[in-house]
């Protein structure tokens, strides 16, 4: 098998502008799978960081009711609020889990200085606690953070660019109290921020949790808990939360993860990854006919020298395993070549990104914004080597198949 | 002595359409070891189909072939290959080196496929290249070598792993007369020196002048078989 191993590996250079073409074919289709696995993972798992900073934490306990009607209606029912949220808060309090409430409420938002107004969803924030949860200081662009019982209004970047709104704008949110009744609520901005989150930066702005209470009839109650968990499983702690709840007579509060609450979002996100996978599948297709290409042309044009090496003694399975290993050291060489490619492309990926800013605010779906990076995913780099070899090599048995198939005789009589 | 090689009543038909071509029609004859044979007959007569069924590259539609006392009629695809492996030289009309090997390395190719070792291969393949006349050689690829060097490393890669027969197939039809004749001394002095058995097919005079058996055949048929 040795010997047999040797003349394959000659053999792979008989044409070498040939099989250096279906090397370079089979790197391409690599170093192009590593890097578009790793920027759709890398934007995936971008996203879901950004959506867990800036909206969801890790989990947030709601009243069943509120969370139901968002749910199902898209309703935000400040009605069906938690009303004693800080004995709450102090019942589930522990030292692996950080806690913020809030007050998140449908609203129009108005710039008096322009016409029109704008839906937007405007989140009650308790400024201390908040930054425990979410991640806004990290995001301020310019002005400042909010303070308690300040008429400030913090607002995102996209948003403010539509509102026309500038640090010391007033904004006026139009909406309801609790008590279902009109309200208006004037604000000066006090703060812009820049989040990595489109939807966040698009039509998100914050005010204090306490003006909140005080305008819309709040009550002391807030619409949510949001909890940041420093050590420990996200599952493992809903499942205990859940159950301190129910043991406490609170069974009509329940915890909810990030995973359920972006469960629309993440499984539109994991099918626009399927739909790129198949894009890079079309570039191994690509690939793979170079291959079969090469092989075909490999084993048919020396259908002649197969006749003479089997009526020297040579028996099929030998001829088969020749072409074989002619097939998977083209792919073991175009591996190295496409892997060493994915490595560099993949390095500028995961240390400097890709620019998107001059996508300006065009939603490309996910929930990130100026920079796509990658991240390294030695799996990847397994799949890519082990399928380059190994399709080349299957693919290989067809022709050399036909080919021991043809009576010696007949093969000797070929040109 | 015994015979290497018995054909008994050895028949080969083809289909070609819906006509049976008889191409052999009963060949009995017996080569024995160190015999320097020739086939010779016109085009058609069925020396190259001869050969072939001698060689277990093909099988008769009836009749037996007995290599070394073996009939080969009852061995499968793969036990014939071993038979090939082992016991039989073939040297081609058009050569038929491997061009991406060298010259030592097609002389070594039929040792290699025994799985030798590559002392025992360093040795005979040196050897015989040569007593072949390419010492010095050794590292050239065909291209690099003309037709009649070309075909003595196939003479040497025939003999390389002792066989108890080589057919050559017209091995001097592609070759001028000079080299053809070359050739022919080399098989000659190989099949003295060596006492290598050789069949070999050949339409030409002077080919035949220099075999010790000439077994002429006609419309697939043995018409006469002088030994010398």
């Amino acid at each position: 098998m040795r010997f047999i191993m040797r003349f394959a590996f000659k053999n792979i250079w008989r044409y070498k502008k040939r099989t250096i073409i279906t090397f370079v074919a089979i790197s391409i289709g690599i170093a192009a799978f590593v890097f578009v696995d790793s920027m759709l993972k890398g934007v995936h798992y971008e996203s879901l960081r950004n959506f867990i900073d800036y909206e969801s934490g890790h989990l947030k306990i709601y009243n069943r009711e509120f969370y139901k009607e968002m749910v199902d209606e898209g309703f935000l029912l400040l009605d069906e609020g938690i009303n004693n949220y800080q004995e709450v808060e102090k019942l589930i309090k522990t030292d692996s889990l950080l806690i913020a409430s809030r007050i998140t409420f449908n609203a129009r938002l108005v710039n008096e200085e322009i016409s029109g107004e704008r839906p937007f969803t405007i989140v009650g924030i308790d400024p201390e606690k908040d930054r425990n949860v979410y991640r806004l200081p990290d995001a301020m662009l310019s002005g400042r953070s909010l303070t308690s019982g300040e008429r400030g209004i913090i607002i995102g970047r996209m948003g403010a660019e539509k509102m026309e709104a500038k640090l010391g704008s007033t904004l006026t949110i139009l909406t309801r109290t609790r008590n279902d009744t009109y309200q208006t609520i004037s604000l000066d901005v006090v703060g812009i921020i820049d989040p990595p989150n489109p939807n966040v930066s698009k039509s998100v702005a914050y005010i204090p949790l306490d003006t909140v209470d005080v305008d819309l009839d709040m009550e002391g109650s807030v619409t949510e808990i949001g909890i940041r968990i420093k050590s420990g499983e996200v599952d493992k702690q809903l499942s205990k939360l859940n159950d301190i709840l129910r043991d406490s007579n609170l069974s009509q509060l329940q915890v909810v993860s990030w995973k359920e609450l972006g469960k629309d979002w993440i499984t539109l996100s994991k099918s626009k990854t399927t739909g790129s996978y198949i894009l890079i599948l079309m570039v191994f297709i690509i690939s793979a006919v170079g291959v079969i290409n090469t092989m075909m042309m490999s084993v048919f044009e020396r259908v002649k020298e197969i006749g003479m090496m089997r009526a020297l003694g040579m028996r099929d399975s030998e001829v088969l395993w020749d072409f074989i290993f002619e097939g998977a050291a083209i792919g073991f060489f175009g591996a190295l070549l496409g892997l060493c490619m994915g490595f560099i492309l993949n390095s500028y990926l995961v240390y400097h990104g890709i620019d998107l800013s001059y996508l300006k605010d065009v939603d490309i779906g996910y929930r990130i914004m100026k920079v796509a990076k990658g991240i390294w995913n030695p799996g990847a780099f397994v799949f890519a080597f082990i399928f380059a070899i190994t399709a080349p090599a299957l693919i290989s048995i067809y022709p050399s198949r036909k080919a021991i198939k043809m009576e010696i005789t007949q093969a000797l009589r070929t040109a | 002595m015994q015979a290497i090689l018995s054909l008994v009543d050895l028949r080969k038909d083809y289909q070609e359409g819906e006509i049976v071509v008889h191409v052999l029609k009963g060949i009995n004859m017996e080569v024995e070891k160190g015999e320097f044979t020739a086939i010779a007959g016109p085009s058609g007569s069925g020396k190259t189909t001869l050969l072939n069924l001698i060689g277990c590259l093909d099988k008769p539609t009836s009749g037996k072939v007995f290599i070394d006392g073996v009939d080969m009629s009852t061995y499968s695809k793969k036990e014939l290959a071993n038979i090939r492996r082992e016991k039989i030289g073939f040297v081609f009309q058009s050569f038929n080196l491997i061009p991406i090997l060298t010259a030592y390395e097609n002389v070594a190719f039929p040792l290699s496929l025994l799985g030798k070792s590559a002392d025992e291969i360093d040795k005979k393949v040196k050897g015989i290249l040569n007593d072949v006349g390419l010492g010095g050689l050794e590292h050239r690829y065909p291209r690099e070598l003309s037709g009649g060097q070309q075909q003595r490393v196939a003479v040497a890669r025939a003999l390389i792993k002792e066989p108890s027969i080589i057919l050559a197939d017209e091995p001097t039809a592609n070759l001028d007369s000079t080299t053809g004749g070359e050739i022919l001394d080399l098989m000659k002095k190989m099949n003295e020196q060596k006492e290598a058995t050789f069949v070999f097919s050949t339409h030409d005079h002077s080919v035949m002048d220099r075999a010790k058996r000439v077994v002429n055949l006609r419309d697939g048929q043995i018409y006469s078989d002088e030994r010398k």
